[in-house]
């Protein structure tokens, strides 16, 4: 087994291992993420493995509800992302002239400008539901879905089997999933591990900085941020286990992601 | 060189729409929402009759389409009003901050290409080895850490545990440059021989600049890995061997020289996420930065001061890309634009 493979199954045993967090992480702790208790800043122990925060709640099971948020609101954005990406692309692509140039000079603009800007912006006024944050998470991913997609239907669109689909009135979401589709997908798959872990981490971003899901759902960005007030206090637990969380998770998607793109060279 | 001209003209037209649209959105998105700026001054307690003096004031209480056109014909005025919390102007606001933005880009930019590009070579001559491999996994690692997961970490085992850097701030107060030259205190400190501050300066931005450099560090890394692994097959690489050049000159002169535009592209283009990784990394460690001056804004719902410092970015981004274009094509004649 060469160590490129080696790279694969670690990455496809953390995304696993993640999903199944998500899934049953009830089942694996006693405690709600969200009951106060009285005891606050307890250190990791037997009864409390990640320790407990500033209102006694137990870190480990705000660990495990928080992959739920993040796996949900990443999914969310790039399927959102691709949605939009793919409906435009298609446009651009098959209508070409100047509603192609609009929407070429539309997305390379928005190409230029920081993702993480982008979400802030959206989230600042959308307001933070999982929803808003998904959708402003998504618009970052659009210009690349636009691009694969265009692309492959510019390649296709003046083929002779193109042109015979439609002396056989074969009807067009079948040409469009047979000839746009189908090629792209292997190029897509490596690119949508890594946007997940993208919105993985931009999720987290916004969360940290206020602008995500509102408390008290548990949400590692967020955790991460109420951590940082105390480390002059020297409670350490508050804040790194909830990074882990997030350093794992991305770095998941992002071995996947990393192996697939390589290997399609 | 028409070819170019074109190219740069069509840069331009999408930046001019990129700042169009970013100010549009914030715009919109501002007054079409929930939450005004006059209920979060006031705390929502005020009497109507100060509620509306306020608002004619701001200009809230036009036509939603004529405080659009004032906005816009205010920009083109190179006025961008003045901020609801402070009453400054915004402009003087965002030109006080941007040095502090600007030397921690630059001083990441200077560590992640540095490191990134030298573990790149590295990596490169040993594709395929141990090396090389654990090479890319750090650099995967540190792509997937959050920017602010590591500031935080750096600020407990650094700051906190072994009390070397200070967590948060530019400078000590007590040691602020007299006066203001570039606006970046590790040029200003020495040009007044103020090297107490210098030194003071530089401590403060050892663990932002560090910890901002790591996520760039990694995509310079791998760019330059591929590319020196491709230039690294090529026939002319061979020639130079088999005239027994040294290898390091080799490798460093030859095959990076051939390397070196995709990576510089690279560079230009990444400084846009460079400058969103910087929101994170001014709020990690309090850096009167843009970032922290937009995220404090939005929380006081300060119409004027966000729509700014959104814009004042987007212009930054343009010229960045726009100006890394033009060195790209000035060095390197042979790349064709279309």
């Amino acid at each position: 087994m060469n160590l490129k493979k080696i790279q694969l199954y670690i990455g496809i045993f953390i995304v696993a291992m993640l999903f199944f967090i998500a899934v049953f992480g009830p089942l694996l702790t006693p405690y709600d993420p969200i009951a106060i208790s009285n005891a606050t800043f307890s250190s990791p122990s037997l009864s409390h493995i990640f320790g407990t925060d500033a209102l006694g709640r137990d870190i480990f099971s705000r660990v495990l509800y928080g992959a739920r948020i993040s796996l949900l609101v990443s999914l969310l954005a790039v399927f959102i992302g691709v949605a939009l990406g793919t409906f435009l692309g298609l446009i651009a692509g098959f209508f070409g002239g100047k509603i192609d140039k609009f929407i070429v000079l539309l997305m390379d603009a928005m190409y230029a400008f920081p993702g993480l800007l982008l979400a802030i912006t959206f989230t600042a006024f959308l307001g933070q539901g999982i929803r808003n944050v998904a959708f402003a998470i998504a618009i970052a991913f659009v210009p690349t879905y636009f691009r694969l997609v265009r692309n492959q239907v510019l390649s296709i669109k003046n083929e002779p089997f193109v042109e015979a689909t439609k002396v056989f009135k074969v009807p067009l979401w079948k040409t469009v999933f047979i000839y746009v589709f189908l090629p792209v997908v292997p190029t897509l798959a490596g690119i949508l591990a890594l946007s997940i872990g993208d919105a993985i981490l931009t999720e987290a971003g916004l969360s940290y900085l206020g602008l995500g899901v509102p408390p008290p759902t548990p949400d590692w960005g967020a955790d991460l941020s109420t951590g940082q007030h105390y480390i002059l206090q020297d409670y350490w637990w508050c804040f790194l286990f909830p990074g882990i969380a997030i350093f794992l998770a991305v770095l998941g998607f992002a071995l996947i992601g990393d192996y697939l793109s390589e290997e399609k060279l | 060189m028409k070819g170019l001209l074109k190219y740069i003209g069509y840069r331009l037209l999408s930046s001019v729409v990129m700042v169009f649209i970013m100010v549009t959105l914030v715009f919109f998105l501002l007054r079409v929402l929930p939450g005004d700026p006059v209920q979060a001054l006031t705390g929502g307690k005020a009497p109507p009759e100060v509620v509306r003096q306020l608002k004619e004031q701001l200009g809230l209480n036009l036509p939603i389409y004529k405080q659009y056109f004032r906005f816009f014909s205010d920009i083109f005025h190179g006025n961008l009003g003045n901020s609801i919390v402070t009453g400054e102007s915004v402009k003087s606001e965002l030109l006080e901050r941007f040095p502090a933005t600007l030397e921690l880009a630059l001083v990441s930019v200077i560590l992640a290409a540095g490191g990134g590009i030298i573990l790149g070579i590295e990596s490169a001559k040993r594709e395929g080895t141990l090396f090389d491999f654990i090479a890319k996994l750090v650099a995967l690692s540190f792509y997937a850490i959050p920017i602010f997961f590591v500031g935080i970490v750096m600020q407990y085992i650094f700051g906190v545990k072994l009390g070397w850097f200070p967590i948060s701030g530019r400078i000590d107060p007590l040691n602020e440059p007299d006066k203001v030259i570039s606006g970046l205190y590790l040029l200003d400190t020495l040009l007044t021989r103020n090297f107490e501050g210098f030194v003071d300066a530089l401590k403060h931005i050892v663990l932002p600049a560090f910890s901002l450099a790591l996520v760039l560090f990694s995509v310079i890394y791998r760019i330059t890995r591929g590319n020196m692994i491709l230039q690294l097959k090529k026939e002319y690489v061979k020639a130079a061997r088999a005239r027994g050049l040294k290898e390091r000159k080799v490798v460093y002169y030859h095959a990076f020289k051939n390397a070196f535009i995709p990576i510089f592209t690279l560079i230009g283009l990444q400084f846009a996420s460079l400058l969103g990784g910087a929101i994170l990394t001014e709020n990690v460690f309090s850096w009167p930065g843009l970032g922290s001056y937009l995220i404090d804004r939005i929380g006081y719902r300060d119409f004027p001061a966000i729509q700014g410092a959104i814009l004042f970015y987007a212009v930054i981004v343009v010229f960045i890309s726009i100006g890394i274009d033009i060195i790209c094509a000035l060095i390197n004649p042979k790349i064709k634009y279309e």
